[in-house]
């Protein structure tokens, strides 16, 4: 490190300056160097990484402060000097200093908890202008994440931070990306994602393997924005709705994420270096045996000698098969920071490298050492350098430059029937065999067996289901392979201390390749038939994101009173998107492994082209400095229109009161209970514009055996345009007990008007594909609500406490006649559907008939109803249903299962059984709590808690399958014991009765009962982060050259605590993407067989130089 | 401290941006190029005429990819034993589910297989008209392609409408399937006119009689509910003279296939379902077939199902008709009019082609025929109208008390699924779009 230190601090940094002395001479005048500390007011503890800045010059020059609180800025300009210490989580300060020429000034600060940051600079416009956040009248959120947080991503970042913002994991594959929701569904068809600015620069925001053959089922989609090194982010702030993100006009209705990252500061450079190793694991717990049983003797004898123990018939067994695909994942973190500069050149460089090899293994099921591929692993490796270029006192340069490459390796999960989970889970022991390794026939006394639990040779040793074995699925590869550059320049000029100049030019280029393989010659137990003679895929993605943007700012103080800040410019970006896939399978021999190799070639290729570009101009009018307002709006074309097509106008208009900055505050009676106190109201618009080539009809091609062939693709609609999300919100930040409290309430309501909905038009008209139409509408309101305390702050103990919490309601209001759009197409087991007066995303699916209401006879919409005595069942097909004395003879000898399948309520007589609504997959309430606690003076302990509650309603088809599916799954304890009551000739009749309610009421379900006994309440509280941290005696690392250390234990996801019976009700079949449509939106809490989100456990070391 | 870059330098750049910026939101930038499909207008192009007919001949074997596998777990020709529970409401003759997931994916296929075909004959009709359609042979093949997408969907559907793109249609009503015959029928009387290769007047003619053929098995099921199995066979004069020609054009072991092209294949693929996925297998009914004469297993069948097998997992052959089906469409036709010794001959020419011994009154005539279609055709979509006029069942058909079965229903077709019932209006509220 000392040497590191010393290359920095020598050879390189002197190469550095020596390339800039010209420069460095030019800017030589009358300086001199301010220096001291800055402590917490409390607990009097000296405070890092305060930003310590002159002010009031056109120069904006500053410092960080050491672990020992301490700062130096150099090269300051002689004379009065006010300078301003600031620090998230304080009030700024601010003290003037006479600086002498050559000399040093020394200032020190107490600077006081504040749980109130109406002073803080947020993120607004494009192009990064920046104002005050007491000045906006619409909340900009900053997303906080304690440097101690377990974070590994900015997926975790973002989580459980914000009210009203939620990321959601489709499953706990290891590399996986989260899905985004800022307020819940902004678009009934385009994307719900939030756009994501890095620097100013628009982010790739994608995800998963590409549009062609690669893919993992569902689930464990990696996403691009993962890519950013979370220790290179210096703050995220989140533009909630159309009220804030007005000026990013088209696509901002689903809100903007803007993500700062750290900057060089003046001064000797500063290292920090991070070591992490962590521990992941999956509740096992969670995760029920597989359960089967015998249905004869004979079977009974013949598991019991493979499995090694008794099977007797119809006593049901277990064998816990799925588990055995999890080990203890392991990772280790190294990264690397630098930061420093002159009044020249400022620069920040970091480094991370970050393996993962998560908690899946194939190795439990490798038996023979017949190989297996599969495999969970996550690397990455980023790289950051950000230059800030000072070539005169009113001009600035930066140049930001952003490198990750990834390789991540994943196993294919969620719904697909090859994924060696989901086989797993559905596995049924009673269906073990090894006939394949069978000697001399049926004669052959150990079944082809070695008699504890394994075959000789090929077999299907644990019972998998359908599809293949546990080995033959295990053989498939799924890799992926990503490079992503994210490079900005800006120029700012500031000709005058009331107006600036900035300028933006930045490109995103992701080229990600991703391939699955399986070899030649997978069937080694001769049950798999996916290909195999060997399969190859192989996508390549490139993407696109091109942004130019320019702005200006114009400060004037107007009249006496009153003051004004105008901000104009344009902004425009360019992306695009390029596919290309190909597959083959048939490979000739062993060995070969591309898809070259194969025998039956197949090629995909697309082409995305999006041109975006608009005026904006916002001026916003002060008054006495406590009153605030601000109008203004963006004029955006869009490509999906063509250059013939005029444009969209979307304004805003905001107003910000704060009684407590008017000087007679204080002192009054309120100023007495209530430190600060702001009132605040929004109203803006922003949009959602169709795809590139949604207005044209066009034929697409289709080989046939005699050449090329047009047939229908696009039906088109050159009326459309973009749909208008018009959002308001109204609030209110309160201040207590000098700021150690805050309160924050903002109530908001969105309208959606010319929804583009995806629509259904006949299919008999020829055009199967889905249609845009602004014909819909949407209606949402919410509420944020956020509580911030500093319960003690004491030299020796020192207390913070935190809770948040959102309110969401979601209504379509109108689909313009068009039928209802359901997730998954025809696919019945997703239940979710948009229709009309119902939050989007709403599960809709059977149920069985309610009991007639007294003095009834039938349902009141005209279905049936059970009366007193009866049970819904019709064993005799008379459409009445039947009695228990009914079912009692017809039970009176052993029955399968599905001789009772249940009568399905169809309450509106509509012939549609599955049109009962069952709740919905977005939660009434969101939100997060915790807290810190520091004690004795080095300790300190952070945690995170995040919950769902209110009507949150997950579909859990895993369980459904495993407790009704007769071939995959149909395997929990409760299933075995009603088919063995059900089968076994020995029992009664009433015990099959009872048998027969409990499948009915707990188990029934799948087609054509799809929905029946599968939403479920999944109110959850989780135990999203723990850390402890020891920040270590100087004596520690005095020798290594450090200047401080610390030392941090954490945990992510400790513990969970829901009455969901499914095994997470995070979980979800679709994972992260960035596009639209119906299945990627409203997709929601679908629960199908996905890995459970792992526990984290890591120790890290920090140390800095 | 000196500008290194001259404030009016900045400024220039500014504006310079700004006004690439502007320029952008102008200019030609915004007419992004689509190269992924062409525009409608295409169509109008007679260069376009034989791209036309091959998308047509691509859209009726998907139709057929899509629709082959349900149909089939409907009756006893596939077995189901996969994961996807749907379709046990088929394997157990629920039909009338106007809900099932594959009967309703299938349909988008069919749908546009229609209406593509209708819309190439005209196109081609209209260049052959403008006198600039250069291979009449398209036209001639489009008609074919009408042919079999009309006749498939009355073979299988109980209603169906015909939109126009946005435009709804009503249902023509059970009824009025049988137009669909005529409109086959009419389609490959003008491909006839036209067709010069003799594999395509052999095509042509084969399915002629084919569907004159099925015309009249529609009439024995028709309407559902009232099966005629007192009288089931069919005698049609048309089919009989077509068949005839045909096999006049083509004689021997002669068949009509669509191969499917992998890039054609529906959501559904019947290869990849059954050779691949494992979610179905071949009918216990067919797996160990015994012939009635012999008592061994029907070589036919078995040879059926070893070209099934060989075909993979990715694509394969659809039979559309042969010369098989056409003598047995004469067998039955003799049969109907008292010709037992034409209709011996029939069956024995038939039967040896597998070397199966002769029949010779063994057993029933009608059983015969029964059985020898059975055997011949499976998985040719004809089982089924075949089960309900021959009296048969699957065993696995069953009652079911949420939605009409083929155990209870005979003559039960596929109805219009929810997919068209949802985007068409006029399914459900018919009288309001007539």
């Amino acid at each position: 490190m000392r040497l590191l230190r010393s290359i920095m601090t020598g050879t390189a940094r002197s190469a550095l300056l020596a390339s800039l002395v010209p420069f460095a001479l030019a800017a030589q005048q009358a300086t001199g160097a301010i220096e001291g500390t800055v402590v917490d007011g409390g607990s009097r503890r000296p405070l890092q990484s305060v930003q310590v800045t002159i002010t009031g010059t056109s120069q904006t020059i500053g410092s960080l402060t050491d672990a020992a609180g301490k700062f130096r800025i150099n090269n300051v300009a002689a004379g009065e000097r006010v300078v301003r210490a600031r620090l998230i989580g304080y009030a700024p300060l601010s003290k003037t200093v006479n600086v002498q020429p050559g000399g040093i000034a020394r200032v020190s600060f107490e600077i006081r908890q504040s749980a109130v940051q109406l002073n803080a600079v947020v993120t607004t416009g494009t192009g990064g202008s920046q104002v005050e956040a007491r000045k906006l009248g619409n909340t900009v959120a900053a997303i906080e994440a304690p440097t101690s947080a377990p974070t590994s991503s900015l997926s975790d970042i973002l989580q459980g931070r914000e009210p009203g913002l939620m990321t959601m994991p489709s499953s706990g594959a290891t590399g996986e990306g989260a899905r985004i929701r800022v307020r819940g569904n902004a678009s009934l068809s385009q994307s719900n994602e939030p756009i994501v600015y890095i620097d100013g620069v628009r982010l790739d925001n994608g995800g998963g393997f590409g549009n062609g053959f690669v893919g993992t089922g569902g689930g464990g989609r990696p996403s691009r924005l993962d890519d950013i090194d979370p220790k290179s982010i210096e703050k995220v702030e989140v533009l909630k709705g159309a009220a804030a993100a007005t000026l990013y006009g088209t696509e901002a209705s689903n809100g903007v994420i803007l993500i700062t990252t750290k900057k060089g500061q003046l001064g000797a450079p500063k290292w920090s270096i991070d070591a992490e190793q962590a521990y992941t694991t999956y509740p096992t717990d969670r995760i029920a045996p597989q359960w089967g049983l015998a249905r004869s003797d004979s079977q009974a004898t013949r598991l019991s000698y493979h499995y090694g123990t008794p099977v007797k018939a119809f006593v049901p067994f277990s064998r816990a098969v799925a588990t055995k695909l999890f080990e203890t994942g392991m990772s280790r973190t190294v990264s690397g920071q630098v930061s420093g500069g002159t009044p020249l050149v400022t620069y920040f460089a970091a480094l991370r490298a970050y393996n993962e090899d998560g908690p899946f293994t194939a190795d439990n099921f490798n038996w023979q050492d017949r190989g297996v591929y599969m495999k969970d692993i996550n690397n990455k490796y980023q790289g950051t350098v950000n230059l800030g270029i000072s070539p005169s006192t009113n001009t600035k340069l930066q140049v930001n430059v952003l490198y990750a490459t990834t390789h991540n390796e994943i196993p294919e999960n969620n719904n697909s029937i090859y994924a060696p989970y989901t086989v797993a889970l559905f596995s049924k022991p009673e269906n073990a065999q090894c006939d394949a390794s069978r000697v001399g026939g049926a004669a052959d006394p150990t079944y082809g067996s070695l008699g504890n639990g394994l075959c000789k040779g090929a077999g299907n040793p644990t019972g998998a289901s359908s599809f293949g074995t546990m080995r033959e699925l295990l053989q498939y590869a799924i890799k992926q392979d990503s490079r992503h550059f994210n490079g900005r320049l800006r120029g700012s000029y500031i000709p005058s201390a009331n107006l600036n100049f900035d300028g933006t030019f930045g490109v995103d280029f992701t080229a990600q390749r991703s391939t699955s393989f399986l070899p030649f010659g997978n069937n080694i137990d001769l049950r798999i038939n996916r290909a195999n003679a060997g399969l190859a895929n192989v996508d390549d993605r490139t993407h696109q994101e091109v942004t130019l943007s320019v702005n200006g700012g114009w400060t004037k103080d107007l009249m006496k009173h009153f003051s004004s800040n105008l901000l104009f410019g344009a902004q425009g970006f360019l992306t695009r998107d390029n596919d290309e896939s190909g597959s083959n399978q048939g490979f000739p021999g062993p060995g070969i492994e591309v898809v070259g190799g194969g025998s039956t070639p197949r090629v995909f290729e697309s082409f995305s082209s999006i041109v975006n570009a608009g005026f904006f101009a916002q001026e916003q009018l002060g008054y006495r400095d406590w009153i605030f307002t601000t109008f203004g709006g963006r004029y955006d074309y869009n490509s999906a229109f063509g250059k013939t097509e005029g444009g969209v106008f979307y304004p805003q208009a905001s107003l910000s009161v704060i009684p407590s900055d008017r000087p007679s505050w204080q002192g009054s009676f309120l100023g007495n209970y209530v430190s600060t106190f702001r009132l605040r109201a929004a109203i803006g618009r922003a949009g959602r514009q169709p795809g590139a080539f949604d207005k044209l009809t066009t034929y697409g091609p289709l080989t046939s055996t005699t050449g090329g062939g047009l047939v229908p693709a696009n039906l088109g609609n050159p009326e459309l345009k973009p749909e208008i999300s018009t959002e308001w919100e109204l609030g209110s930040e309160f201040g207590f007990a000098d700021n150690a409290w805050s309160v924050d309430f903002t109530r908001w309501g969105r309208e959606l008007k010319d929804a583009l909905v995806a629509r259904q038009f006949p299919v008999t008209g020829g055009f199967s594909a889905l249609q845009l139409d602004n014909i819909g509408g949407m209606k949402a309101w919410g509420w944020d609500l956020k509580v911030k305390g500093y319960l003690l702050n004491r030299p020796d103990l020192s207390v913070d406490v935190y809770g948040n919490t959102s309110f969401l309601s979601q209504l379509v209001t109108s689909l313009g006649g068009a039928p209802p759009l359901k997730v998954g197409g025809s696919y019945p087991r997703y239940r979710n559907f948009i229709k009309e007066g119902y939050a989007p995303g709403a599960f809709f699916g059977a149920k069985l008939p309610d009991p007639c209401a007294k003095g009834q006879t039938t349902h009141p919409l005209g279905g049936i109803c059970l009366q007193s005595g009866q049970l819904p069942f019709d064993t005799d097909k008379n459409g009445v249903p039947d009695t228990e004395a009914q079912l009692l003879a017809y039970l009176a000898t052993a029955r399968p299962l599905s001789a009772i399948p249940p009568l399905a309520a169809d309450d509106n007589k509509n012939k549609d059984p599955l049109d009962h609504y069952d709740g919905k997959p977005l939660p009434d309430f969101q939100g997060s709590f915790g807290g810190s606690v520091t004690f004795r003076k080095n300790w300190r302990v952070s945690t995170n808690f995040e919950y769902r509650f209110g009507n949150y309603t997950v579909s859990n088809l895993t369980d459904a399958f495993r407790t009704a599916s007769p071939s995959n799954g149909g395997n929990t304890k409760l299933r075995a014991d009603v088919e063995a009551t059900m089968l076994n000739p020995a029992s009664t009749a009433e015990q099959r009765l009872a048998a027969a309610k409990t499948y009915v009421y707990e188990l029934a379900a799948l087609s054509p009962f799809d929905g029946l006994n599968q939403q479920f309440a999944a109110d959850f509280l989780r135990w999203r982060e723990l850390s402890l941290t020891y920040t270590a005696p100087q004596k520690w690392y005095s020798a290594l050259g450090a200047t401080d250390m610390a030392i941090t234990f954490s945990a992510r996801n400790f513990a969970l605590w829901t009455k969901y019976p499914g095994v997470d009700p995070e979980v979800n079949v679709f994972g992260r993407s960035a596009g639209g449509g119906t299945d990627t939106n409203f997709g929601e809490s679908i629960d199908a067989f996905g890995f459970p989100i792992p526990r984290r456990l890591a120790l890290s070391v920090r140390m800095g130089f | 401290m000196p500008h290194i870059i001259s404030p009016r330098r900045w400024s220039r750049g500014f504006a310079a941006g700004a006004i690439v910026v502007a320029l952008g939101a102008c200019s030609s930038i915004l007419d992004v190029k689509n190269p992924n499909n062409v525009p409608e207008s295409a169509l109008e192009n007679p260069a376009s005429a034989d791209a036309q007919a091959n998308g047509a001949l691509a859209a009726v074997v998907r139709m057929l990819s899509g629709i082959t596998v349900p149909y089939a777990v409907a009756t006893d020709e596939l077995d189901w034993i996969g994961s996807r529970d749907a379709w046990f409401d088929l394997e157990t003759g629920g039909l009338g589910n106007f809900l099932n997931e594959f009967t309703d994916g299938a349909f988008p296929h069919v749908g546009t297989a229609r209406y593509l075909s209708d819309q190439t004959i005209r196109n081609l009709e209209t260049f052959d008209k403008a006198g600039t359609l250069i291979n009449r042979q398209s036209l001639a093949k489009a008609y074919l392609y009408g042919a079999v997408t009309y006749a498939s969907i009355a073979d299988m559907y109980d209603d169906y409408a015909f939109s126009s793109k946005t435009v709804p249609a009503a249902p023509v009503g059970r009824a009025n399937m049988l137009k669909l015959y005529d409109t086959a029928i009419g389609y490959l009387d003008k491909a006839l006119a036209i067709a010069t290769a003799s594999t395509d007047r052999y095509n042509l003619m084969a399915y002629r009689a084919r569907v004159k053929h099925a015309k009249g098995v529609w009439g024995k099921i028709s309407p559902e509910g009232s099966v005629n199995t007192a009288s089931p066979l069919v005698n049609d004069a048309g089919a009989v003279a077509d068949a005839n020609a045909a096999i006049a054009i083509v004689d021997g072991d002669a068949k009509f296939n669509m191969v499917n092209n992998l890039e054609a294949t529906a959501g559904i693929n019947i290869w990849f379902e059954v050779n691949g996925r494992n979610e179905h297998r071949v009918g216990a009914a067919y797996t160990n077939l015994k012939d009635p004469i012999s008592g061994a297993t029907d070589p036919t069948t078995t040879a059926s199902l070893a070209a099934f097998k060989a075909f993979g997992t990715q694509s394969g052959t659809h039979w559309v008709t042969s010369n098989r089906e056409l003598r047995l469409i004469l067998a039955e036709a003799a049969l109907a009019a008292g010709n037992t010794a034409e209709f011996t001959t029939q069956i024995n020419t038939v039967r040896a082609l597998d070397g199966k011994p002769a029949y010779a009154a063994q057993i029933a005539a009608q059983q015969m025929l029964a059985y020898e279609r059975q055997a011949q055709l499976w998985l040719m979509r004809r089982r089924l109208a075949d089960m309900y006029r021959f009296g048969q069942t699957d065993p696995k058909w069953a009652a079911n008390p949420n939605f009409k079965s083929a155990s209870t229903t005979k003559g039960l077709l596929f109805p219009i699924p929810n997919i068209e019932r949802l985007g068409n209006p006029c399914i459900t509220n018919a009288a309001a779009c007539k």
